[in-house]
This record gives C-alpha cells, sequence and structure tokens, in this order.
C-alpha cells in the first residue's frame, strides 16, 4: 500500500463547460483544428454514386456475433455489412448516453454501471461492453476500412443523450440535474435535458465537434431515436419565463397547443441551425432521420418529438439531405400512398437531397416485410419496387435503418445489389 | 463592463459562501463517496485514478491517505465494519464482454472485505454487479444491491427489476472463509457463488458453494414488484438496526426516490403484503441515504426543482421535514452525528452539523392515491341494450374531459369468454384508442398512451371461469389493472396524454356493467406512508 495524495480534480462527473450564450458562440467560426483536421483527412473520399444506399450500422448490436471490442471483430461487422451492398456505412457513436468513442464530454469511466449510483445496470452483454474507453477506440480504423472499400464514412448520431429511458442518460445529464427535461406539472425527469438552457445546447454542440473532429463525411442527426424527448418535456424554467415573455399572465398550455409547438419548435429550429452551421464550417454534411412522415401533416412524427417545421428548414437549406425513416402509409395502398408521400417530400425539400426507406424491420409497420404482405408479394419484389420508387421520386439513395446480423434476407441484399 | 481584479476575492468568497450555507467546510481528500470510520478519526473514499478507481483510506488528523485498492481492478462504495474492516465492491473485469459471455467469465463486480490486519476476502463473485454495501450495525450482515438473477437487458419496458435488494449474513462469510486470502488480480479467492447451479435452482437466493449443504445465508430481500421495472441503490440500515432505507427508482420514466421498511416486514410474505413506501416528498430527487447517529434523521443525495445541482439534503423521518445543506453530493453523517462529509467536484469536505442544520422545511408530497374516487358515468347492465358493441355511448360529454393530471378509473365485470373481446374503447381527438380494455390470448389488457402517443399496456392473465371484476386505472404515471380484487398489475409510463376531446365510448358485448370515474377507486389498497413507517 502506498501513502500519497494529490490536489488534481480527478473526477470525470464535471466535464468542465464553457457556459453562455451557446447559440451565437455555435454560429461564430468554430475551432481552426477541426476545420483542418476534416479538411486535410489522409484519404480522399469515395465519390459519390448516382443512386447510393446508405447502411446504418450500430456495432452494439453485433455484440454476440463479433467481438466488437476488438478491431478485428470491428472489421467483421463491417464485412457483414458489406452484404448489402452499401455505397455509404453510417456509423453510430453512442448507444443511450454511452458513448462509442473516447469522449472528453462524456467521459467513460462512469458511463459503466455502476460507477455512478444514479444510473441502473444493463445486464447481459450489451451493459459489459466498453466502447468508449480508450481500448475499443476503432474510428480511425473503421473510417480507413470504408476508404478501403470505396465507402463513404459518415456518423450516426441520436437526437437526444439518452436511449429511451433514464438508465442511458449521459453522464452529462446525470451530473446536471438543473437542466432536466420536465413535464407541464413540473416533474424533472433525469432521462433528458431542456434545450432551453444555453448550456445544455452548449453541450449538445461541443459534442458534435468530437464527432466532426472524426473527419466523417456526413453526420446524421436521427429522430427515431429521441430519447423520450419531445416538446411535452421541454417546460423548464426559462422555457416558461420565455412563455411568460411571450404571452403575459397567461399560464403554460398542454404541449399540443400550437403556440407553445411554435414557441418551442422555434427553439428547437434554432438548435438543428446551428447544428447545421458547425457542419457546414467543417465540410460535413448534415442530414436529419426522420420518422413517421406522411402527405398529409406528419401527424406521427409531431407526436413523437413536436411540431419544428421540417419542410421549412429544409428548403432554407438548413439540412444537406433529408433521410425519411419510415412513412405513414396508407394500408388498403401501400405502394401508391407510398409514392404520393415521396413525391410530397421530394417537393418539400427543394434542392436539399432526399433518401428513401428500405427496412428490414417492421417496427412502424412500414418494412420491406410488410409492403410484401400487403401487396401480395415476396419480400425480395417488395424490395424492388421500394428501390425503383425511391429512385423514381427523385431519391438520391435509400437508407437502410439499419443493418443487424443478417437481417436483411439474402434475395432483398440480391435486389439491392442488381440496383 | 469589465470586473476590478479588486473585486474578484470578493465574488469567489460570494460563491464559495453561496455554495454551502456553512461555510466552515474544509477539504479532505480527492475522491467520492465518503464514509466516516467508526470511531470518526478516518474517512474511506473512492477516486478514479486514470481509468482505475481505487478506495483510500484518509486520516482526518494529519490528511495522509492509506490505500486499500489501487488496481488492477475497480474498487469502490466502501463501507466500514463496527470492528473497523472496509466492506467494497471490486472486479477486475479485463477481457472483453463477448469473451465473458462466452466462456460464462464470473469476473463482474464482486464484494470484498478488508480486514483491519489487512487481509482481503472476496465475500461475492459472478458475472453481475454487487454494489453499495452497507454493513448493519450489529456487523452481523452486509446489505447491498445487486444484479443477481435479473433478466437479460433489463434495461428495458417490459422485463422486471434492474437491480434488487441483498443481505449477506457477515458472520457466517467471516468464518467459512477465515484464513483464505483473496488474490489481488483476480477472483480465485474462496468465495459466496450465487450463481451456483444450486443457488440458481432456488430461483432466488444463493448459497455458499464453497462449503457443503445449502444454508441460506445470503438471499435477495426486496424485488420489483408485479410488472415494474424498479431499480434499487445504496440500502442504509438505521442505527437501532430496525429499519432499511434506500434510494429506489419505480420505472425508467421516474426519479429517484429514497423508500423504507421495516426490518420486521422483510420476509417475503411480508414483503408482498407491505410494500415499501417513500420516505422523502415526491417533489424531491433523492437517493444515496446515511443515518444519523440518533436513528431520526437521514442524509442524502437529492435535487429540487429549482436548485443549482445536485445538493446535500438532511430529512427529519418522523416529521418528512427536510434541509438543504449545500450542494454535494453523497453525504453521511460521523458516528458522533457532529460533522457531515460529502463530495464536490470530486473533493471530498467534511463540516459540522449542529442544531441550525436540523431539517426546517416541508416540500410538496403529492400522492396520487390520495385523490378522491367520484363516478362520471355508468351502466348497470350494459349487455342487455341493442347492439350494444356498436352503439355510441358518449360524444363530446364534458364528464368524460380527462387531463393528463388526472387519475381514471374503469371498474366493470366482464364476461371475457374465448378468443379476443373489446369490452370498452375510448375515442378521443388525442387519439382514436386512448383508452382500451380488452381480452386477447388469456390475458385482459388495459391500453393507453403516454403524452408522446407511445403505447403501454397492463396485461394479467384472465381467471378460469365467468365473469370477471375488472379494475383499470390511469394516474398521471402508471397504468393499473386489477382482476377480482387481485393484486395489480402495474406499468408506468412517466406521462399520460391528455384527453380533453372525447369522440365517443364503446362498451362491448361481454361488458355486464361498466363504471367510469376519476380519482383513486375505494376499493385499490393505498400504499403504506412515511407516517405509517415512523410512527
Amino acid at each position: 500500500m502506498s501513502t500519497s495524495d494529490t490536489n488534481e480534480n480527478t473526477n470525470p462527473r464535471h466535464c468542465v463547460k464553457t457556459l453562455g450564450a451557446a447559440l451565437s458562440m455555435a454560429l461564430a467560426p468554430i475551432a481552426p483544428l477541426v476545420a483542418a483536421a476534416t479538411l486535410h483527412a489522409g484519404e480522399p473520399p469515395a465519390p459519390r454514386r448516382d443512386f447510393e444506399v446508405v447502411a446504418l450500422v450500430d456495432s452494439l448490436d453485433f455484440a454476440k456475433d463479433f467481438d466488437i471490442e476488438t478491431p478485428t471483430g470491428t472489421v467483421q461487422v463491417l464485412e457483414h455489412v458489406m452484404l448489402t451492398h452499401p455505397t455509404d456505412i453510417w456509423w453510430r457513436d453512442k448507444g443511450g448516453g454511452r458513448m462509442r468513442y473516447p469522449s472528453e464530454c462524456e467521459a467513460w469511466q462512469v458511463s459503466e454501471a455502476p460507477f455512478d449510483p444514479k444510473r441502473l445496470p444493463s445486464e447481459d452483454i450489451y451493459g459489459w461492453l466498453r466502447l468508449e474507453s480508450p481500448r475499443a477506440d476503432f474510428w480511425p480504423l473503421i473510417r480507413e476500412e470504408c476508404s478501403r472499400r470505396g465507402l463513404r464514412f459518415g456518423i450516426h448520431t441520436t437526437l437526444e443523450e439518452n436511449h429511451w429511458y433514464s438508465p442511458l442518460s449521459s453522464n452529462w445529464t446525470l451530473a446536471h440535474p438543473e437542466y432536466w427535461s420536465r413535464t407541464r406539472h413540473g416533474e424533472p425527469w433525469m432521462g433528458c435535458c431542456s434545450i432551453f438552457h444555453d448550456e445544455v445546447i452548449a453541450h449538445k454542440l461541443e459534442m458534435l465537434d468530437e464527432r466532426l473532429a472524426m473527419k466523417p463525411e456526413a453526420i446524421m442527426l436521427d429522430f427515431w431515436r429521441n430519447g423520450s424527448w419531445s416538446f411535452a418535456r421541454e417546460y423548464s424554467a426559462p422555457a416558461l419565463a420565455e412563455w411568460g415573455r411571450m404571452h403575459p399572465g397567461e399560464p403554460a398550455p398542454a404541449h399540443t397547443d400550437p403556440r407553445w409547438q411554435a414557441m418551442v419548435g422555434g427553439r428547437f429550429a434554432d438548435y438543428l441551425r446551428a447544428f447545421s452551421a458547425k457542419c457546414r464550417a467543417a465540410g460535413v454534411r448534415f442530414v436529419v432521420g426522420l420518422p413517421g412522415i406522411d402527405d398529409r401533416d406528419d401527424a406521427a412524427l409531431r407526436a413523437r418529438i413536436g411540431d419544428f417545421g421540417w419542410r421549412r428548414l429544409a428548403k432554407e437549406g438548413v439540412f444537406d439531405a433529408v433521410y425519411v425513416l419510415s412513412v405513414a402509409m396508407d394500408r388498403a395502398d401501400p405502394f401508391g400512398s407510398t409514392e404520393r408521400i415521396y413525391r410530397g417530400v421530394r417537393e418539400a425539400c427543394g434542392q436539399t437531397d432526399v433518401y428513401f426507406p428500405l427496412a428490414a424491420y417492421n417496427m412502424e409497420k412500414c418494412g420491406i416485410a410488410e409492403y410484401a404482405r400487403l401487396a401480395g408479394i415476396t419480400e425480395d419484389e417488395a424490395a424492388a419496387r421500394l428501390l425503383g420508387l425511391a429512385r423514381d421520386c427523385g431519391g438520391r439513395g435509400v437508407v437502410l435503418e439499419c443493418v443487424d446480423f443478417g437481417n436483411y434476407k439474402p434475395a432483398v441484399c440480391g435486389e439491392i445489389g442488381k440496383f | 463592463m469589465r470586473l476590478k481584479i479588486s473585486a474578484i476575492p470578493a465574488i469567489l468568497a460570494c460563491v464559495l459562501l453561496a455554495s454551502c450555507s456553512a461555510p466552515r467546510e474544509r477539504a479532505v481528500a480527492n475522491g467520492t463517496n465518503p464514509v466516516f470510520s467508526p470511531d470518526g478519526s478516518r474517512i474511506a473514499f473512492q477516486r478514479l485514478d486514470g481509468d482505475v478507481f481505487k478506495i483510500g483510506v484518509v486520516n482526518l488528523a494529519g490528511g495522509a491517505v492509506e490505500w486499500v485498492e489501487e488496481g488492477p481492478g475497480n474498487a469502490a462504495y466502501p463501507a466500514w465494519t463496527p470492528d473497523g474492516a472496509l466492506a467494497y465492491m471490486w472486479g477486475n473485469d479485463a477481457g472483453t464482454a463477448r469473451e465473458a459471455w462466452k466462456k460464462g467469465s464470473q469476473s463482474g463486480y464482486g464484494l470484498r472485505i478488508r480486514e483491519p490486519d489487512g487481509t482481503k476476502r472476496d465475500l461475492t463473485r459472478g458475472r453481475c454487479r454487487d454494489y453499495t454495501p452497507c454493513v448493519s450495525p450489529d456487523g452481523r450482515a452486509v446489505w447491498f444491491v445487486t444484479t443477481r438473477g435479473v433478466e437479460s437487458e433489463s434495461a428495458s419496458f417490459s422485463k422486471a427489476a434492474a437491480t434488487r435488494i441483498a443481505r449477506l449474513n457477515l458472520d457466517w462469510a467471516k468464518a467459512s472463509h477465515r484464513g483464505t486470502e483473496a488474490r489481488s488480480s483476480g477472483h480465485d479467492g474462496q468465495v459466496l457463488d450465487l450463481n451456483h447451479p444450486e443457488a440458481q435452482s432456488r430461483g432466488e437466493a444463493g448459497s455458499h458453494a464453497a462449503t457443503e449443504g445449502a444454508k441460506r445465508d445470503v438471499e435477495i430481500v426486496l424485488d420489483a414488484p408485479n410488472g415494474s421495472n424498479s431499480g434499487y441503490v445504496q440500502p442504509a440500515v438505521s442505527p437501532d438496526g430496525s429499519m432499511l432505507v434506500w434510494g429506489q427508482m419505480d420505472s425508467f420514466f421516474d426519479g429517484w426516490r429514497i423508500c423504507g421498511k421495516r426490518m420486521d416486514d422483510m420476509a417475503p410474505k411480508e414483503v408482498a403484503a407491505k410494500p415499501p413506501c417513500p420516505v422523502t416528498p415526491s417533489s424531491l430527487t433523492a437517493l444515496s441515504p446515511r443515518w444519523h447517529p440518533n436513528g431520526r434523521m437521514i442524509c442524502f443525495t437529492g435535487f429540487h426543482a429549482g436548485d443549482d445541482g445536485w445538493g446535500v439534503w438532511v430529512e427529519d423521518v418522523y416529521t418528512g421535514k427536510v434541509r438543504r445543506l449545500c450542494t454535494g453530493e453523497t453525504p453521511c453523517f460521523s458516528p458522533d452525528g457532529g460533522s457531515i462529509a460529502y463530495d464536490r467536484d470530486g473533493m471530498i469536505f467534511v463540516r459540522p452539523f449542529g442544531k441550525g442544520d436540523i431539517p426546517n422545511e416541508t416540500l410538496p408530497d403529492a400522492r396520487e392515491e390520495d385523490a378522491p374516487e367520484r363516478v362520471a358515468w355508468g351502466c348497470e347492465a350494459c349487455e342487455r341494450q341493442d347492439q350494444p358493441a356498436a352503439r355510441d355511448l358518449v360524444a363530446n360529454d364534458s364528464r368524460f374531459v380527462f387531463g393528463d393530471d388526472t387519475t381514471v378509473f374503469i371498474r366493470a365485470k366482464v364476461s371475457p369468454g374465448d378468443g379476443a373481446r373489446q369490452f370498452l374503447t375510448a375515442a378521443y381527438a388525442e387519439h382514436p384508442r386512448a383508452l382500451q380494455l380488452y381480452a386477447s390470448g388469456g390475458q385482459m389488457w388495459f391500453v393507453s398512451f403516454d403524452h408522446a402517443g407511445k403505447f403501454f399496456a397492463a396485461k394479467a392473465p384472465v381467471p378460469n371461469g365467468g365473469d370477471v371484476r375488472v379494475l383499470a386505472v390511469r394516474t398521471p404515471t402508471r397504468l393499473l389493472l386489477s382482476l377480482d380484487g387481485g393484486s395489480p398489475a402495474v406499468v408506468h409510463t412517466g406521462g399520460a396524454i391528455p384527453l380533453d376531446t372525447p369522440q365517443r365510448l364503446n362498451v362491448g358485448a361481454g361488458a355486464a356493467a361498466v363504471e367510469i370515474g376519476t380519482g383513486w377507486p375505494r376499493e385499490l389498497p393505498k400504499p403504506p406512508t412515511r407516517e405509517d413507517l415512523f410512527k
């Protein structure tokens, strides 16, 4: 045993943040280092294809198939994904609050349960992975291996620093209850923070800097994986103060009130603009992945998140691409209604690239299997029709949301390859 | 406007004063999770050093630190025994997760004890997490939380508890392992193996695999209630040994709250009949409790809306009054009760605890169960009406406006019959199937949605026989479903969809009598209160 003590502050709970006017900070020129690293990446990016197949990959989902905490396992994941004939691979950077790279903002040690008593553990193999630790820092390897295969490499990140529920909150969120989201009845929830706190926006953008430093082609912000955050959880003190300024003397209404939607939507749109500005400054494309799109009012997306006017933002040029992750099709006319939705999205997005879904999973009842079932055709036939629809409706490509071990059937992969 | 340089010290002083109501705190070491030794002269703590959590003991008189565990492996959550030994969590998970999974590795986080003479022994091991130990005042048992026996991927909506509370007989454990020293690099010492087949065959409690017989010396004493995905952390035994308090999260959409239970009620039957009761107010996020030696107060990590961050809180558990002492976490009282230690920003502080710190504030403490029952609508012989499955009973009726802060109940007598049967569907502009009651696949289902439109269902097996009495309750945060007066299935939703615009209420065939109302149904037992626990 030794007898010593030091005076350094070694607690990772409190990643030091620069507070203040986060939004204006974000719109200012970003750190030159990030930009330089991005623009002088070792390998030239793979050329863009006429029609792109973007595979979203969450390596954690391969944990029982390959040893994803090793370089070999990581390459095996990549090889498996290649079976779906992708042109682009967007690698997930976090699972819930646990990062999949060594992060300064979200120090890995206390990400692991049970080192912060506020975090409940995940069991089975997933709770024991340390993809955020220095020993599993494979991002340069992934980028290099993608380049060797002629693939473009991007980052798939989630809207919230949480997956669905509080055990997967980020370290930063757990350390800062003062920023927690609240419902209209005032209950704070440790699952996510309110975007009406400048510090929260600053933290999100600080994490974006870390991702930009990895030199991706694009960063996709995933609105399906929203970590249970929505406009219904934005009744924080600064949000209520803002409401009071806009509507003196009037109590905050239900989150479905159009005025509440407009207020929170405006703040959220500002965050997306700031996110976009940082990406642009670093030469990285900014992509949003949107679920529940229809040809009326995107009711499913509004229920899930809120109304932030994504079509207006697309027209404004905030996004470089829109990935439609799922559509609320008419089940009596699956392909016809899907075509109407696709054309509506294409029209709404102006110059912004659009990608349409080719989903092996059927979670939103609009996967390949669902089209096949409703139309009475095989899955490979359904896949071929969806690919054709995506192209014919002006799509830049399709997005495979998401590629797991063996979830895209060989016949479907064959159709993708043919296309 | 620029600050004058001369003003900075004054501002810093103000900041320091603001951060702690009593400025007499003194820093004693870098680290977290401090606990006073039995004689109050030392504090054990943990520190993250590089990649390793290690445990040290600082002498309060001179400031020297003795390291108890400093790697390889991680050590955390120290807890003293009355005779000066230290129990703590320790594990050396060196391989990859898949390697461990494939070979059935036991290298999780177990409990280790370090005797005053420096001897170390592993008390538990397994591919699990045993953590936040607390030694009973008589030194005969260690209480801790564990992931043993929980279903895989516990962090999901559909599975049971993420952690349970367990107890290990320390007398017996010490005697059994006398002379068996743990190796510092692995789990090769003789240990209690709760994953032993014999232990697993009993479904819950562990056994001592290293000795013959099945003496039941380690047991799971508290698990999640029916259908809940609760989690527990940091149990603490009261100074007289009569009470246990701990941090509890009822679901992943709820926050931490300190709950408690009498030791007399820890037998399995008693646990079911007398559920834990909340000790801290509902408006306070609270965890990691420790007792004051007077057995009347606890200190804990807490947060209340409006605070600037986590705080050191104290509560008089008999009056329910609380006080926030200062910014910090994981507080612990000294053995004489005259000091309190805590950590803040990776530094451990000690400050006096005196009369001026006595809890004096009452915080809002709402209970969903306190809203009185009020029947809004009912039909006594629904089945006799014509075409019951298709009729619209209600449209735009203000009696059916239920805000997201309102508890709604459906009381019905139904005939499940065979196959699927829809008994009730309430359609609102906010959701076309906002409330549903139906039988399918041998289960009764009560379905609703949260404020973001996410599906939630409480379900229970349909009893054999004829009619079933159904009680379905939607509170602002939960769905409950009780059949024939049985214990309700509970699902936490974290938020309810507001039902402001009723459109249609369909009562289907097979629903013989239906009542819909607001408030807590009279026949549903109310959980015990803090007042019940601390009389």
